[in-house]
């Protein structure tokens, strides 16, 4: 338990970041952590898997075009062992023609981070963890 | 994996600079968001500011290549050719790049040895060729990886000159390799497929460079060799 956590006597929720554009991600990190988030990240898909299978997350924002593995086969992998951890794909690729379909059939939320505020992926996560 | 844009090569490639570009320009709206915010310090406001102007420069950059590109893509590009020192060109096109590095914490060492005489390119082909076989490493590199660029003149007369990018520590490397060999993406999200393709595009216009892949003591190595091509 965090700080945060402490301080208000409840556990703190816990989200895995994985993107790899070190500034996009800091942003995230920054704005889930102010509301009292703990975020795990990482800008590398080969070891998505690893870090949200020892963290346990509540939520994971995931990224699509990663070095080492892509975000959608992250996805498959987590899904074949995890049917209800929830996960955000946020990416700037256009949903049309396939992600956005293949998202939600892994049960995922699809956002595009194009048309997307950083404001409303954190209202998303807090959605996503209630 | 489902294919979303099917095979053409071309869709891919756009959609891959699409998401390049998209991603400084995100950057600039969400600092724009924070810097919008109630209790911004002066200090994070300076720091939202300072990385709303590389991204700005990262944009342009990546908009200017992809406007080339598909000038190439679709032979409908007019070179400009002057005289230049490939040398110096390669090198300020590896600066330009350095953003776009430091955003994935991959290091990018460059190390040119100066062009014996000044030969007739299209510099704006020339940084086109640079940054898709950087991007090509950058694709399947992970935070903390580095690639090195080095660059010699190797013919009796200095017309010729060749620019190696090598990485050891690249995923995927083999299957890099072979992408860069044989043109096959391994799937519809294979960025190393599109700048492979973009970069034998460019060699293909430019056609007194040649594209030498090959794995060297566990590193993935690309040279691109320029020919004579003295003025």
């Amino acid at each position: 338990m965090g700080l945060f956590g402490s301080l208000f006597g409840k556990q703190q929720h816990t989200v895995v970041v994985v993107e790899d554009d070190v500034s996009l991600r800091r942003f995230l990190a920054e704005q889930l952590t102010a509301r009292g988030m703990q975020v795990f990240e990482t800008g590398d898909g080969a070891k998505a898997g690893e870090i949200i299978a020892e963290k346990h997350p509540e939520c994971v924002i995931l990224d699509v075009m990663l070095p080492g593995k892509n975000g959608m086969q992250v996805l498959a992998e987590l899904r074949a062992v995890d049917q209800s951890t929830p996960v955000i794909v946020l990416t700037t690729l256009s949903g049309e023609g396939g992600l956005r379909i293949e998202a939600q059939k892994h049960n995922a939320v699809f956002l595009n981070k194009a048309d997307t505020t950083l404001e409303s992926v954190v209202d998303m996560v807090e959605q996503q963890i209630k | 994996m489902a294919v979303p844009h099917g095979s053409d090569p071309h869709a891919i490639l756009l959609r891959v600079i699409a998401h390049d570009l998209l991603s400084p320009l995100t950057a600039i709206k969400w600092q724009s968001e924070l810097l919008g915010g109630k209790h911004v310090s002066r200090k994070k406001r300076q720091a939202y500011i300072e990385n709303i102007r590389t991204s700005n420069q990262l944009g342009i950059m990546i908009a200017k290549h992809a406007h080339i590109a598909g000038a190439v893509l679709t032979k409908t590009y007019h070179p400009e050719a002057r005289t230049v020192l490939r040398s110096q060109v390669v090198a300020d096109a590896c600066e330009a790049l350095a953003p776009q590095f430091e955003r994935h914490n991959v290091s990018l060492a460059t190390n040119c040895t100066a062009d014996v005489a000044e030969h007739s390119y299209d510099p704006a082909l020339l940084a086109l060729m640079v940054w898709a076989t950087a991007k090509l490493f950058l694709s399947d590199a992970p935070a903390g990886a580095s690639v090195r660029v080095g660059g010699v003149a190797y013919s009796n007369n200095g017309s010729g000159y060749r620019v190696v990018f090598e990485s050891a520590d690249l995923q995927n490397k083999d299957d890099i390799l072979v992408t860069l060999k044989e043109g096959v993406p391994r799937n519809s999200l294979d960025q190393s497929y599109v700048f492979a393709l973009l970069l034998g595009a460019v060699a293909e216009y430019l056609g007194n460079v040649h594209i030498e892949p090959e794995m060297y003591q566990g590193a993935l190595r690309v040279a691109l060799v320029f020919a004579d091509a003295s003025v």
